[in-house]
């Protein structure tokens, strides 16, 4: 018990992760997909000056102009900083729930694509890229515009089927022991800086796990790549626990929580959820407020097939939304796409037609200010619902 | 494990430099399973997944500053792996910690995955870990370093900061120190333990 091998021999029971845990780890398929992601990280590849400049959160800017400062709290969710307007616009996404139970499927995900393919009229896909664009109005290009909705038809009926395949979904009762939604998505959102002289739009991929108490408590837990956060929950939100069981309860249930989010101050310091509240909330309009609620459902909560079922069938009564028929959201999952217009925007969610479903939540700019130079249509967000879980522990696998 | 990693590595290579990418999947295939351990033991509450998601952080942190690290850490690369996530985990643990505190009426306490059980030890776990609590921190880091994720000491040296001369020198005394505590009683308690 005194020389080298014996310590070692001792220590080695009490090593609460020995090396046989661990050993062919890099080899897991979730392993290999998460080695995928890191490599397909937008900007990684460009080395580590363009990764900073990406990632950097909040600059600061030179003061913005009062008609500029309007256009995007209208235009893009809101947000502002006393001598800068920096419009975070996040797209959370819409999750492939799985059913209220969904074992976290990451392992066998394609990498987020940085550019989505959108059903045309005709037929062919047509790409669209983010809306990260230079700071210089020099590189400005004309974009072929996006054909208009109403060459689509109506949404109506997709959406009823999408319903009906939804409520078919077996539907796994929550344990009440299971207290959080684990919520995994992989999201975009883009900060705008205007200035007088300057306008800058960047990107900032992230994903990220969220473990949100399914009584609507005050708090929840966020991780991304920069660690274990805390936020506050912002009034308003939509929560499955109190969800009517008919669609007509369903559609008021939505719409209360997207008045009462619209103007809900977030965090303090922090702006981003004030982003799903913005641009629909702003407009005024009850398909964008619909679609505003159902992205917030989704966001923070893990949505069971039958009440997803009675979501669709809300939608499916608003002539507004159009059936762009089917695409594959940014992980390469198949789905059907239906779209509505806001002013200046495009909403698109994505379905996977064989669930019901949420996959994918994408938001496609269709007009910019001059000054954004940016070439529209272009990207302004994205929400990929990569998995929706309860669970009983935060930080826990399942 | 290495020939499903040296499979998959074509498809892993979404149109960045090759070179960064290989670079990457090779360091990938060989630590990432000793860096989630390293993490997970030293993660007071956390899971494997939860040391998962620190490693694989550490690995993309690893791309975006691979030119610091092969002009730097030319040849340790694995070493940066675990000097980095040693950073992280404390930055980990705090906010949640902080998180915890405030917040501890929303989420209860015991709702924080707990340190994992693993397969019971033959005779003296317990008390071996009670001879490990009862040492300094220093003589304790340099006593897991060593034998539980098996690094040189000068691999150690580095991911602390300290010269290799140093560490052989805390590394001697905390065997003693454990032998000593070991014989004081602290073994003697745990024999039979199931």
């Amino acid at each position: 018990m005194t020389d080298d091998d014996d310590i070692r021999a001792l220590l080695d029971t009490a090593n609460p992760v020995p090396a046989r845990a661990v050993a062919g780890l890099a080899a897991t398929p979730a392993a290999r997909a998460a080695l995928r992601r890191i490599l397909a990280t937008p900007g990684s590849a460009s080395g580590p000056r363009a990764r900073r400049r990406l990632t950097r959160r909040r600059p600061r800017g030179p003061k913005s102009r009062a008609g500029m400062a309007r256009w995007i709290r209208l235009a893009l969710p809101p947000v502002a900083a006393s001598a800068l307007v920096v419009a975070a616009i996040v797209f959370g996404g819409g999750a492939p729930d799985d059913g209220g139970r969904l074992d976290d499927p990451a392992g066998s995900m394609a990498p987020v694509a940085a550019e989505v393919f959108l059903p045309g009229l005709d037929g062919r896909p047509r790409g669209i890229t983010s809306c990260a664009g230079p700071a210089s109005g020099a590189s400005r290009r004309a974009v072929t515009p996006l054909p208009p909705l109403t060459g689509y038809p109506p949404a109506g009926a997709v959406l009823s089927d999408l319903s009906r395949t939804a409520e078919r979904q077996p539907a796994p009762e929550r344990r009440p022991k299971e207290r959080y939604s684990r919520i995994r998505t992989a999201e975009w959102s883009m900060d705008v800086t205007v200035g007088s002289a300057l306008t800058s739009t960047r990107i900032v991929p992230r994903e990220v796990r969220r473990w949100i108490p399914v009584d609507g408590s005050k708090a929840y837990v966020e991780k991304d790549s920069t660690g274990l956060k805390s936020y506050l929950i912002p009034d308003g939100i939509p929560w499955v626990a109190r969800a009517p069981g008919d669609a007509d309860g369903v559609r008021r249930w939505l719409l209360d929580g997207s008045r009462t989010a619209a103007a809900e101050p977030v965090e303090a310091g922090d702006t981003r959820d004030a982003g799903d509240a913005g641009a629909a909330a702003d407009a005024g309009d009850t398909v964008g407020r619909l679609a505003e609620a159902v992205a917030r459902v989704y966001r923070y909560n893990t949505v069971p097939p039958r009440l997803a079922g009675l979501i669709w069938q809300v939608l499916a009564a608003r002539p507004e939304l159009r059936a762009l028929g089917e695409m594959a959201d940014r992980r390469q999952r198949a789905g059907t796409a239906v779209a509505f217009d806001l002013p200046g925007e495009r909403w698109v969610f994505v379905v996977a037609r064989d669930t019901g479903r949420l996959l994918a939540l994408e938001r496609v700019l269709l007009a910019a200010p001059r000054k954004m130079y940016v070439a529209t249509p272009c990207s302004a967000g994205y929400f990929l619902l990569d998995a929706s879980t309860w669970t009983v522990r935060v930080g826990a696998a399942s | 494990m290495s020939e499903q990693g040296s499979k998959e590595t074509p498809d892993e290579d979404p149109g960045g430099p090759p070179e960064e990418a290989r670079w990457l999947t090779e360091l990938y295939d060989a630590h990432y399973g000793p860096l989630v351990g390293y993490i997970a033991r030293r993660l007071s509450r956390g899971s494997l997944q939860e040391a998962e998601d620190i490693a694989q952080d550490v690995f993309r942190m690893a791309l975006e500053n691979r030119g610091r690290i092969v002009r730097d850490w030319r040849g340790d690369e694995p070493v940066w792996l675990y000097w980095k996530a040693k950073g992280q985990i404390p930055n980990d643990l705090r906010w949640f910690l902080r998180w915890r505190e405030r917040w501890c009426r929303t989420v209860r306490r015991e709702d924080i995955e707990p340190e994992p059980d693993h397969a019971p030890g033959v005779v003296s776990r317990t008390a071996v870990r009670r001879v490990l609590a009862a040492m300094s921190p220093e003589d304790r880091q340099v006593l897991q370093l060593y034998y539980w994720d098996d690094l040189a000491t000068r691999d150690i040296g580095r991911i602390l900061g300290i010269n290799p001369n140093a560490v052989v020198q805390r590394l001697n005394r905390a065997r003693r120190r454990f032998r000593e505590g070991w014989a004081a009683g602290g073994g003697a308690s745990g024999e039979g333990e199931a």
